[in-house]
Formats: structure tokens, C-alpha cells, sequence
């Protein structure tokens, strides 16, 4: 490659702005006011700060967790070994909360936390879908029951948590200090979706995770209640799956109807 | 005459729209008055949810222009089609009078930096950005607008001016300016070039819209960070160029520490001050 080309000017600047060896410093051309190396660390500089900023943006909760400096340093240091592989920046840090995971394995309550924070900014702009009404329900012939499914918004997504993550979420969402992070005893189903156009969340029940699990995996609501009768044999199966199905359309959780194969 | 290629330059005066004056934009009563609003289309880039609802319910009220980020107009891979796919979708939702990017490359090798990048200007990067220019106006279906960027470097092995190589590229490929003034005097002052020298070599008939910005000055350099007012040396740039290039669109984008709304209307009136002050005296001396 010769020297000059742009293919080999634009590898090496690329490679200086990531910390990795290069040679672009001899491409500069000395200009007034300011030496070459002071040029290139504008460069170097804007690179994290800007990234910096996007993770404070879609992690606001896990930056404040860790307090502004401890996630400065992560962020750059995310920022330059996940370098951006997307045209929008929205997207940046999608691997964050895993690559959190691996750098902190005996902290995991920061990489949860993250997770939360990034599943919140996903329903956020997740894709418009309609939202079921009672009415569509009430439209129903009886038989259609034996076949009906329900299909979720696209911004639901299941989490599961295994430390106080929520109560360490809430407290910073109230700019309260948070608890001593610690684990569950037992682990925490959680639901994430936008309501209107506002993100939500709260947790769910062992019986409701079950029946929200059936649902996304596809199964029809006849079949959901017939696997819950089976899992939660001590549960009135008919009753709770009634109230689940009113507390869903009220909280906009069902967004259309699939009829099931017979 | 000669031909004017440019799209119609009867909407004067926009800003840039930014999510704390969403709902300024959305009042039925006492409506900021902008001629049209400047989106970052990469914003819109997204599934669903507020940000497309309010950009809908806002085109609905305001005509509106596109300012992209991330076309890297001087990648050697050439446009990404992924993200030209997405352009065309957004542009098929908000109709806009024109759609804009800049001279810059942003990553190389699938990596992008985020960044507008400086481009070397040799005779190699004008036929590549010339190609990449046909590329994308050919999947667009329009001319493209493309902006000068603020650069802090510049390459040995430049063979000549960026505003040479704008007007070369213009020549070759078709495509329109977005004409920074502020991009202009931050790059003269960290260059040491001459920015009216660098405006007289601008080819008038192409140039499509202005921007308007403020920087921050560290003393020995000038960086880009349109978080502040227009700087005085920016504002006469402006008259010079309303001068040379006559009444071109005129936009002012602050892109962090956004101020109140009334703030940046208070800037816009300034810009129409000095068109109002300046254009009728070029008319009457041409007259």
C-alpha cells in the first residue's frame, strides 16, 4: 500500500484514535499555533468524551452507580475496545452491560443494572405496534377462545435478576442513595415495555412470568392456561388467567390476536 | 443567466430541532416562527416510539431539511447500503427540501469513530469522493448537500485547498454546499489560512444553505463544539458570504449545552438583521 494513499492515511488515523500503533503523526502537516501532537489529541480526546457522553446517556442509572469517574474509565475503556460498528450512535454500547459482566464477575450487580438501564432505553424507541382494547376482546366468539394467541409489543423484553438491582435502580432514580448491593435469594423476574411512550417496568409473579413466557414463545392462551393448571396445580388457573388478561390490556402488555393452528 | 442547480432557496430562516423544544415546536398558539427545521436524520434512524412521533407531528407543522452524520462521503468501501436504505426510508417519511452530510470520512475496516474526519485532498480522494457522491445520489434519487467540517489537522500530501476541492467536486459530481461559516473561521484560525480567500473560491451557484454555530477558544486553537453564540469574526463571515452568495438559506445549530428556545430565535432575528441590512445594499449596488 503506498505510504500516502487514503487507504493507508485513513487506517492509520483510525488506529491513533484507538490506541493502536501508528505512523499517521508523519502525515500531519506542521501548521501555526499548535504542534501536530496537540492536533491529533483533539482528535484522540473527542473520540472518548463523545462516546463517554452516549454511554451516560443510555446507562444514566448504572453512571450514576459507579460515580462519575469510576464510569468515565469504563466507558473509555469500552469505547476503545468495542469501537462502534453502527452508522448511529444510538446503538453504541449494546455490549456494554456484558463486557461490564466480564470486567466485574464478583460485581455482577453493575452489569445488571446496566442491563436494566439499556432495556429501558430499547422499549423506549422500540418499533409502534397497536395496542389491544377490551372491546376486541368482548368481540370474541366463545369458540375462538380454544385457538386464540396473543401477540406482545415489540418493547417487551423479559429480564431476570439475581441481585436488589430494582431497589438500587429506584433509589437513583429518586436520588437517594442506594443499598448495599447483595443478592437475591431467589431470582427476580422481571418485565421491561413502553406504555404509551413511556418505558416501564415491574416485576412479575412466578405464575405470570410463566404465562408471559408462554405467550412469547408463541403458544396459544388455551395452551398457556393448560401448562400454568399443570405447573401451578394449588392455583384457580381460570381466575388468575382472567385477571392477568384484564391487568394486561389495561396496561397495554397484548398488542393483537393470533389464531392458533388447530 | 447560467443555469442555478440549486433547490429553492425561498425558505430563509430554520434551526436545528432538538429534543428540549419539542414541545415549543408543537403549540397550537404562538408558534416559534422558523421558515423550516434541520433534523439529524441518524436521530430518526430508530424501530419507533417518541422520536418518530414527534418528528411526525412536528413536519406536520414545520417544513424540514436532513443533516446526516455517518455517510462517510470518503470511506474507500463506499456508501454503506444498509444505511442509504434507511435514508431513503426516513426521507420517504419527512418529504425534505434537501438532505445534507458532510465532507468527511467516519471509520474504516466496519469501525466507526463518530467522528467527522478530515480528508487529505489529493486527486485520489476527489475521484473517490466524486464516486461516492454519484453513488449516493443515484440511490437517493437527488443532488446531495455536503458541509465543510472543522478539521484540526492537515495532511502533507494535500494538493490543494478545501474549497478548491469542494468546487472541483461540485463540478464533477453535481452536488450542492452546505456552507459553515463557523467550520470556515475555526479551521482558518487553527490553519492559518485567509477565510474570505476561502469563501471567493466557493462557486456561488452552489451553495445551498448556510449554518451558523460558535466554538470554543483554548487560545493557540479554535475547537468545534457548537455549544455557545455566534462568535463576532463568524458573524461578519456571514455578511461576506450573504454578499457573495446572495440570500441563502440561514440556519443556526447548537448541538450541546442547548439554551431556551427564545435564545437561539433571539440569534436567528440577528441573522435576519444582517440579511435584511446587507441585501439590499448588494441590490442597490448592483442596480
Amino acid at each position: 500500500m503506498m505510504e500516502n494513499s487514503l487507504a493507508n492515511l485513513q487506517a492509520q488515523f483510525q488506529a491513533l484514535l484507538l490506541d493502536q500503533s501508528s505512523v499517521f503523526t508523519a502525515a500531519v502537516q506542521p501548521g501555526p499555533g499548535m504542534g501536530v501532537e496537540k492536533r491529533l489529541a483533539i482528535y484522540h480526546h473527542a473520540y472518548r468524551a463523545r462516546l463517554v457522553e452516549t454511554l451516560q446517556d443510555s446507562y444514566g442509572h448504572t453512571a450514576a452507580y459507579l460515580g462519575e469517574d469510576w464510569f468515565e474509565r469504563e466507558a473509555q475503556a469500552f469505547s476503545v475496545a468495542h469501537p462502534s460498528q453502527q452508522p448511529s450512535l444510538r446503538w453504541f454500547g449494546q455490549d456494554f452491560p456484558a463486557w461490564l459482566a466480564a470486567r466485574h464477575p464478583a460485581d455482577l450487580d453493575i452489569a445488571e443494572l446496566a442491563t436494566l438501564d439499556w432495556a429501558l432505553r430499547g422499549a423506549f424507541d422500540a418499533a409502534d405496534a397497536p395496542v389491544l382494547q377490551m372491546s376486541d376482546l368482548a368481540a370474541l366468539p366463545a369458540e375462538a377462545w380454544a385457538t386464540l394467541g396473543f401477540v406482545l409489543p415489540p418493547s417487551c423484553q423479559r429480564l431476570t435478576l439475581r441481585h436488589n438491582t430494582l431497589t438500587i435502580w429506584q433509589a437513583i432514580d429518586q436520588d437517594e442513595a442506594p443499598p448495599p448491593a447483595e443478592a437475591l435469594t431467589q431470582d427476580l423476574a422481571l418485565l421491561v415495555w413502553r406504555r404509551g411512550l413511556q418505558p416501564h417496568f415491574r416485576s412479575l409473579g412466578a405464575l405470570e412470568a410463566a404465562a408471559l413466557d408462554g405467550l412469547q414463545a408463541g403458544l396459544g392462551f388455551a395452551a398457556v392456561c393448560e401448562r400454568l393448571a399443570a405447573q401451578f396445580p394449588e392455583a384457580d388457573i381460570a381466575s388468575e388467567a382472567g385477571a392477568l388478561l384484564h391487568r394486561w390490556v389495561e396496561e397495554e402488555l397484548l398488542s393483537t390476536l393470533r389464531t392458533e393452528q388447530a | 443567466m447560467p443555469h442555478d442547480p440549486r433547490y429553492p432557496l425561498t425558505a430563509g430562516f430554520g434551526l436545528g430541532l432538538r429534543t428540549p423544544h419539542y414541545s415549543s415546536f408543537l403549540q397550537e398558539e404562538g408558534r416559534p416562527a422558523v421558515d423550516w427545521l434541520e433534523i439529524i436524520s441518524e436521530n430518526y434512524m430508530v424501530p419507533g416510539g417518541k422520536p418518530l412521533q414527534m418528528l411526525d407531528a412536528i413536519r406536520a407543522k414545520y417544513p424540514m431539511v436532513m443533516h446526516g452524520v455517518s455517510l462517510s462521503i470518503g470511506a474507500l468501501a463506499g456508501p454503506d447500503p444498509v444505511y442509504l436504505k434507511q435514508l431513503r426510508a426516513l426521507m420517504g417519511r419527512v418529504q425534505p427540501l434537501w438532505v445534507s452530510d458532510h465532507l468527511c470520512w467516519t471509520g474504516v475496516h466496519g469501525r466507526q469513530m463518530h467522528d467527522l474526519l478530515p480528508l487529505p485532498y489529493t486527486d485520489e480522494a476527489l475521484r473517490l469522493v466524486a464516486r461516492n457522491v454519484e453513488q449516493v445520489q443515484e440511490a437517493l434519487g437527488r443532488r446531495l448537500v455536503l458541509e465543510n467540517v472543522s478539521s484540526y489537522i492537515e495532511y502533507r500530501s494535500s494538493a490543494m485547498s478545501e474549497a478548491q476541492f469542494l468546487r472541483e467536486l461540485c463540478a464533477r459530481t453535481d452536488c450542492l454546499l452546505l456552507v459553515d461559516l463557523n467550520n470556515i473561521h475555526v479551521s482558518a484560525v487553527n490553519h492559518g489560512f485567509d477565510a474570505l480567500a476561502y469563501l471567493h473560491e466557493l462557486p456561488p451557484e452552489r451553495v445551498q444553505q448556510f449554518h451558523l454555530a460558535g466554538h470554543t477558544d483554548h487560545g493557540d486553537h479554535l475547537v468545534d463544539t457548537h455549544d455557545h453564540p455566534v462568535a463576532a469574526p463568524v458573524w461578519a463571515l456571514y455578511r461576506e458570504a450573504l454578499r457573495r452568495f446572495g440570500p441563502v438559506p440561514t440556519m443556526i445549530e447548537r448541538d450541546d449545552h442547548i439554551p431556551p428556545l427564545a435564545e437561539l430565535l433571539a440569534e436567528l432575528d440577528q441573522a435576519r438583521a444582517f440579511a435584511e441590512s446587507t441585501l439590499p445594499a448588494m441590490l442597490r449596488a448592483a442596480a
